[in-house]
């Protein structure tokens, strides 16, 4: 690996804005250099008030790293959290054609590449989908003839609050080797016929048991990535039915 | 480049400045690169290594049986939050080196891990009081998910140096990245010069 090389930053701007929850917004930048990156990695923003007062902050990119010869751009999924100054900058300021400061790609443990075809699990709390998402999408484009099987369980708190829905959806109906699960934590159950991919309750270990006693072959190594409680609790669940330690990597947000 | 719609939150002043970059945070963010260890101090112990040889291993009974040093400091996250005035107890990479009967030697440490992980910073710098093994955060024992029973502390640096689990520290001549040094993060991590990354 080159250690040789500063990550610079650049000035990316904001080509479009997508509402896809009612906490998150997907912001699309082009970047007038696009270091080729892996899927999980991240960038960071800086923003400059006019007294000169900076913020800075990491965001996972949901876009596919590939193919990366002709990336103008990537995507970032913003959730906005309350009291967050560039959450909420991003949100309710950041207009299509506005500029904004970033550098990357940064970070190299919480990655995935698809030319590992072992079958892998990824677990996901609300916008800890983000990096897992770029995953996903680097999984579905890439040209190989044998993709890993790959098993995502998703937790959000209601239907308005699963993100990227339609294209997960979509994938699972289309990919026999992508299985989906999505756990609805404070939605009102339904007929399973009529929301396929669904459970009404939060993930727990019977959750995890049961959808990887649909593969064929157990995952040899698993991703979690949201808040820090729900990481923690779900990488307990992981070592509890006996995955090896050093087969989970996590990423956690929040206090 | 000005942000012209960025105005910032007003946050509560620091009580000290915080380095560039930075954010107060109030909580005690869970950073871990994989699940949290869960360590018996029954069976804990910690040696220091200088090259190939160990000169002292420690029980979590000898560890507390040496010169206990509470440390009152501000802590930095290269993931831009900073938390102030936290209370550590703990001893000293010094009392240690003194109960093992040996000169600090100059050049490099690399910290390891229960789990896996190393960070590696120069040996100067956890030396003269700069770095302790800490049990005790705000007068209780150090939870697991912060890296309890025992972690590394150098709070002058980015916390992911502070080495969660600590089990050993090896003497070295030559620097050597650790786990997120290897990954592009930087080899010192000084957050007053804001060296997050190679080359920062």
């Amino acid at each position: 690996m080159s250690l040789a090389s500063t990550i610079e930053w650049q000035i990316a701007t904001v080509r479009s804005i997508h509402v896809e929850s009612p906490r998150v917004k997907l912001f699309t930048l082009e970047l007038p250099v696009i270091t080729p990156f892996r899927s999980g990695q991240h960038f960071d923003v800086r923003l400059t008030a006019p007294d000169g007062y900076q913020a800075q902050r990491s965001y996972s990119v949901s876009s596919s790293p590939e193919p990366a010869s002709n990336l103008t751009s990537i995507e970032f999924t913003v959730e906005l959290i309350t009291d967050g100054e560039v959450s909420s900058y991003f949100h309710e300021a950041v207009e299509v054609g506005d500029q904004i400061e970033i550098r990357g790609p940064i970070g190299g443990h919480f990655t995935w590449s698809p030319i590992a075809t072992k079958p892998v699990m990824m677990i996901a709390g609300g916008s800890g989908i983000a990096p897992i998402m770029s995953m996903i999408r680097q999984r579905s484009n890439t040209a190989a003839i044998e993709k890993s099987p790959m098993l995502l369980i998703f937790s959000a708190r209601t239907e308005a609050d699963i993100l990227f829905a339609t294209e997960l959806e979509s994938i699972a109906v289309n990919d026999t080797d992508f299985h989906l699960l999505v756990a609805l934590t404070r939605a009102e159950e339904v007929a399973p016929d009529n929301r396929p991919f669904r459970q009404f309750r939060r993930i727990d270990r019977p959750t995890i048991e049961s959808e990887l006693s649909n593969l064929a072959t157990h995952p040899s190594s698993a991703y979690i990535c949201g808040g820090s409680s729900f990481v923690e609790a779900m990488a307990n669940h992981l070592l509890g039915i006996g995955m090896p330690n050093n087969s989970i990597r996590t990423e956690r947000f929040g206090p | 480049m000005i942000n012209n719609k960025f105005f910032g939150r007003k946050r509560a002043e620091p009580t000290r400045p915080i380095p560039p970059g930075q954010y107060l945070e109030d909580g005690f963010p869970v950073l871990s690169a994989g699940p949290t260890q869960r360590v018996d101090k029954a069976t804990w112990d910690f040696s220091i290594e200088i090259g190939d040889d160990t000169v002292g291993t420690w029980t979590w009974d000898a560890l507390n049986a040496l010169p206990q040093t509470d440390l009152h400091t501000d802590l930095h996250c290269v993931t831009k939050w900073s938390k102030q005035d936290t209370d550590w107890r703990g001893v000293t990479i010094d009392a240690l080196l003194a109960d093992a009967g040996v000169q600090p030697p100059a050049g490099f440490i690399m910290a390891s891990s229960d789990g896996g992980y190393t960070t590696n910073v120069p040996s100067a710098d956890v030396i003269d009081g700069k770095g302790l093994l800490v049990h005790t955060y705000d007068g209780e024992p150090l939870e697991a998910e912060h890296g309890g029973p025992v972690r590394l502390l150098i709070p002058h640096l980015y916390l992911w140096k502070s080495a969660k689990w600590i089990r050993s520290l090896k003497f070295m001549d030559k620097d050597e990245p650790g786990f997120w040094e290897r990954y592009g993060y930087h080899m010192y991590g000084d957050p007053w010069r804001e060296q997050r990354y190679t080359n920062d």
